[in-house]
């Protein structure tokens, strides 16, 4: 299991899509050899749908849902879980209704 | 060629509810169809109360309304007073006038004051938590849910309202009530047309409100989009701290309140834009 902070590759005054895009990059090369990948997300509470939004469509167009399969998460607070919980819902099963 | 101004008189107490609001945007439907010699005479002078909802959509309307060549003469009320320091302390003077804008780090000064946007960055909510810390300690779940507020709303204006200025918000404290007001709003698209371009069954802008705010619906602006922002902002200001919001667009709005089923609301006149107002609750 590889292990990322987050927080390391957030920039505090930047655009918020643009960090989740950092950090897809960076996970994207151990996903892609097919490594397991744990990213603690905990000291980026505030953030929102957005950044996981990126994040994970980077990885579902990269490598496919088994990406997705293969990166965890971990939070200190509920409410940014279920915020990444929303995100990912909709990476997985991208809504179609009327 | 002396041409007479239009004018428009904003009176009496504009408080932060939903009914005042869309007063306030009926008042300022003039300044939509104006034509770019027009000239207005906003007057305030009897003004007796303004919130920073109205504070944003007076001013960001004046601001919207110039881009497209329309001139202002604007006449501040002139009593000392609350009113009087909340237009300097929110900047709206400053933006609409060019006068200096005050310390902000008077101690009187409850306001972070009006800011336009064109990115949403992460920094976004900072100042408004700096203005809560004044007050006392900040929790954990209002930081956070301020913070998802704040990001969700600026992160929709960003990729979708396709405003010519942009955004444009501003929050104050309200000691007495112990809650926050933040006001962001702009002056593009509304969600109507934002939607129909992926949903183009979207019958008008109340079922535009239907489907943003319960989520699953996205105008897939950008590659970051998948339909659940608004449903975002809604949860954590209603479900997550037991605040309310409501929000504006084109003839429709919606006033969401803890506990209680959204509310409803069709306007007689249009607002041209989308403007999302909440509060929360301090403690």
């Amino acid at each position: 299991m590889i292990e990322f902070n987050a927080e390391d590759w957030l920039d505090p005054d930047g655009i918020i899509v643009a960090s989740g895009e950092r950090l897809a990059r960076k996970v994207l090369p151990d996903l892609q050899r097919g490594e397991e990948v744990l990213v603690r997300a905990s000291g980026l509470e505030g953030l929102s749908s957005s950044y996981f939004n990126i994040l994970l469509v980077i990885i579902r167009d990269e490598i496919g849902p088994a990406g997705l399969n293969r990166i965890s998460f971990e939070f200190s607070s509920p409410i940014h879980r279920a915020i990444f919980e929303r995100s990912l819902s909709a990476v997985m099963a991208p809504a179609v209704r009327k | 060629v002396i041409v007479d101004p239009q004018g428009i008189d904003i009176e009496g107490n504009v408080n932060d509810s939903l009914n005042s609001i869309s007063r306030l945007a009926d008042r300022l439907a003039l300044l939509r169809d104006a034509g770019e010699s027009a000239i207005f005479r906003l007057n305030l002078s009897q003004l007796k109360h303004l919130g920073p909802d109205g504070c944003a959509m007076l001013t960001g309307s004046v601001l919207e309304a110039r881009i497209r060549g329309i001139q202002f003469d604007v006449v501040w009320p002139d009593r000392a007073g609350p009113l009087r320091a909340f237009i300097e302390f929110s900047g709206m003077r400053h933006l609409i006038d060019g006068s200096e804008l005050p310390d902000l780090l008077d101690p009187v000064n409850v306001t972070v004051p009006l800011r336009r946007f064109t990115q949403s960055l992460y920094s976004d909510a900072r100042p408004i938590l700096e203005l809560l810390a004044r007050f006392g300690t900040v929790s954990e779940d209002l930081r956070i849910s301020l913070e998802i507020a704040v990001n969700e709303t600026v992160q929709n204006i960003v990729d979708h309202s396709n405003s010519r200025l942009g955004g444009l918000g501003c929050a104050r404290y309200m000691s007495t009530q112990s809650e926050l007001r933040v006001s962001i709003m702009d002056w593009g698209d509304g969600i109507l047309t934002t939607l129909r371009r992926t949903y183009p069954d979207t019958i008008n802008d109340r079922h535009a409100l239907e489907r943003v705010l319960y989520g699953g619906f996205s105008a897939q602006s950008r590659r970051n989009n998948l339909g659940r922002g608004i449903d975002n902002l809604r949860t954590v200001v209603t479900s997550a701290l037991q605040g309310s919001l409501f929000i504006l667009t084109g003839n429709a709005a919606v006033e969401a309140k803890a506990g209680n089923e959204p509310r409803y609301v069709d306007l007689d006149v249009p607002f041209r834009g989308t403007a999302v107002c909440f509060t929360l609750p301090r403690d």
